[in-house]
């Protein structure tokens, strides 16, 4: 496997404002060769605009960029020896696809027969043989997807950026062309930034996790650490917990918190960070709610770290179903479940304590 | 029967033939009023004398005598730089504006604002601010920088000055519309492959801005080729600026020889459509499509 052509990428303290909005604020982030790091967050906080800094496209505000010790930022973006693939994939349609794959080698003066030689190898490595006379426009959205992640490896970047480079797929290409970019990244010793704005995408893709909003990163870690033991709220929000319910913390034991959800429903979960502020925000992911049988018509009886509600909504989904549920005083809890619930059904679902988060509420 | 009439219908429309192309047949028949109609009575009448004799007289008199041959050089000469200035300096200013900039819409407005005026009311500020004793010479001279007025109207100065202060503008919309189809992220993308702002230039933007600019070419190039206000009032029409239309004008309503005003309008044709037809043969061989690098 070939070697990474970077030690250490270290962004530090980079500021972006335009006019009176700031889309970056202080941001840092150390990246080591031949790591895989998606930058993963809601749509307007800041993702490409970092993307955008370390290319070279937009300007920083403030900050440093640097590579091995040796600044960058100053650098156009022709002269730092990164390659770029762009959501829309921006090929030149003018161009054939041969022509698009060896623009860059052109730049670079390299040698005729060379350039050949590497274009048909990138070609080769994106699977596209044989489609180099063919333009753009001629091509499915994956294959065009393809040529720009060509485009950019033929030149053997010392860092590849995306910007939602699947976005504009569906579906299952999306997971098929998921896997073929984490294969490139391996095969070919790349060292990748990925900005998405989908979890799943990032989790199964990304090394490194850097969770974002409003221009600052909430959270970094492997997928692993992030998945479990979000930082906070609205990390857990991301990460899948669709149960975010506002609860009054009403004492603590062992790291273990007890807190009352509306109209005296009390539940134990972990402690994340909840403080000793009263007001807390509780997280569940819908999956790890199970349906135990409801102790008959009255709230209070059912079991520990349980809640009793009405069956409003049921979306089928194959294996399980998602069911949105109303408990006492207007809560709504979204869970998961293979059993067959019906709308209107009463029902009491339980989580296990170390599944239910406790967050300080004001993430 | 409604079967047979739709499949006629989607054959139809296979190639390219829809209903709403039945829309463009009042505008064809008036094309046909205030075009095909003149253009063939003018031609019946080019090919015969004053008296009504047939024959191509009138063609052998045009080529044959200096003074009227001479008329299709000046016109070129005027026409052909014209319309190359009018593009030329389009380019770069269409390549400033096509993306976001301050004051986008101010800059248009001044730059587009010379084409509302007029070519005589161009040709009165050019007399006025250009002639002999307009400012601009009064102030050369005030300065010390020449003893005379320089002659800058009433000359080929003149007509050129006018052709660009009129010409312009529509040459700028032209290629800033076309320009400012041009996505973006494929400069950005350029960069990021290590091409610096002049090559992303020359192999990237100008390439796709190149259908553009022939178009405005073009349209540059037929309105220059007709002048004849700014001719007469800001030129030298007994002289160097003694363009084809004067000739036909004088033709037509000096001599009142209508069947020779009609070779010479039909010449003018002939010479305009040699033009137009060759720039557009180059312009078929070009990249002519998409100007975005996504998928539409
Ligand atoms: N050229 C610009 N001028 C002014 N504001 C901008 C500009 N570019 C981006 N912004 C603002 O900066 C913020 C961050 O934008 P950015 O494009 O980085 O978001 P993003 O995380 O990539 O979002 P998305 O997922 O929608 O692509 C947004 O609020 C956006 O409105
Ligand atoms: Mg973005």
């Amino acid at each position: 496997m070939p070697q990474p052509q970077l030690e250490r990428l270290a962004i530090e303290d980079v500021s972006k404002v335009y006019g009176d909005h700031v889309a970056l604020r202080d941001f840092s982030l150390d990246v080591a060769g031949g790591e895989f790091v998606a930058l993963l967050g809601p749509s307007g906080c800041g993702k490409s605009t970092m993307l955008n800094c370390l290319a070279g496209l937009v300007p920083l505000t403030s900050g440093r960029i640097s590579i091995d010790g040796d600044r960058i930022d100053p650098l156009p973006p022709e002269r730092r020896r990164f390659g770029m693939v762009f959501q829309n994939y921006a090929l030149f349609p003018h161009l054939n696809i041969g022509r698009n794959v060896a623009f860059g080698l052109e730049s670079r003066r390299v040698a005729r027969s060379e350039i050949r030689a590497r274009v048909a190898r990138a070609l080769g490595q994106v699977r596209l043989e044989g489609l180099a006379d063919r333009y753009p426009s001629q091509l499915s959205g994956g294959q065009q997807q393809r040529v720009a992640m060509a485009r950019a490896i033929v030149l053997e970047p010392r860092l590849i950026l995306m910007d939602e480079p699947l976005s504009n797929l569906d579906a299952q290409l999306r997971t098929e062309l998921r896997t073929e970019l984490r294969r490139l990244h391996q095969d070919l010793g790349l060292t990748t930034i990925y900005v998405t704005h989908d979890q799943s995408e990032a989790l199964s893709l990304a090394d490194r996790l850097v969770v974002m909003r409003n221009g600052v990163h909430l959270q970094i870690g492997t997928p692993a650490t992030v998945y479990t033991e979000p930082a906070d709220a609205f990390v857990a929000a991301f990460m899948g917990y669709r149960n975010l319910i506002p609860a009054r913390r009403r004492s603590a034991r062992d790291g273990d918190v007890i807190v009352e959800l509306a109209d005296g429903v009390t539940m134990r979960g972990v402690d994340r960070g909840a403080s000793t502020d009263e007001q807390v925000v509780v997280a569940v992911r819908p999956s790890d709610f199970t349906v135990v049988p409801a102790a008959g018509s009255d709230d209070e009886a059912t079991g520990e770290n349980a809640i009793t509600c009405t069956v409003r909504v049921v979306e089928y989904q194959g294996e399980e179903s998602a069911v949105e549920a109303e408990a006492a005083g207007g809560l709504r809890v979204h869970f998961r479940t293979t059993e067959r619930v019906a709308t209107g059904e009463r029902v009491a679902v339980h989580v296990d304590p170390s599944r239910l988060l406790v967050f300080a509420a004001d993430a | 029967m409604p079967e047979r009439s739709r499949s006629l219908r989607d054959r139809l429309a296979e190639r390219g033939i829809d209903r709403v192309l039945w829309l463009l047949l009042p505008a064809a028949a008036l094309l046909g009023m205030l075009f095909v109609y003149p253009f063939l009575y003018g031609l019946g009448l080019s090919v015969q004398s004053q008296e009504g004799t047939p024959g191509i007289g009138n063609y052998l008199r045009f080529f044959g005598d200096d003074f009227q041959r001479s008329t299709i050089a000046k016109t070129f000469a005027l026409a052909i730089p014209a319309a190359a200035l009018n593009v030329g300096i389009s380019i770069p200013i269409a390549y400033k504006l096509r993306g976001p900039v301050r004051h986008k819409r101010v800059i248009t407005t001044l730059l587009v604002l010379p084409a509302t005026l007029g070519t005589v009311l161009v040709a009165e500020g050019l007399i006025r601010y250009f002639g002999p004793i307009g400012w601009f010479n009064q102030l050369l001279m005030a300065i010390g920088i020449i003893d005379a007025p320089l002659q800058l109207t009433h000359n080929y100065i003149g007509v050129m000055a006018s052709l660009i202060i009129t010409g312009f503008p529509l040459s700028l919309l032209l290629v800033l519309g076309h320009a400012s189809g041009i996505d973006p992220d494929l400069e950005r993308a350029a960069a990021t492959l290590g091409a610096g702002p002049s090559e992303r230039f020359r192999r990237v933007i100008l390439p796709l801005m190149l259908p553009g600019i022939t178009i405005a070419f073009v349209l540059a190039f037929v309105a220059a080729f007709a002048v004849f206000p700014s001719a007469v009032m800001v030129g030298n029409p007994s002289g160097e600026t003694r363009v084809i239309s004067i000739a036909a004008y004088q033709a037509a309503f000096e001599r009142f020889d209508y069947p020779m005003a009609s070779a010479i309008a039909m010449i003018m044709a002939a010479l305009q459509f040699a033009v137009v037809g060759s720039v557009f043969l180059v312009r078929s061989r070009l990249y002519r499509g998409s100007t975005s690098g996504a998928k539409g």
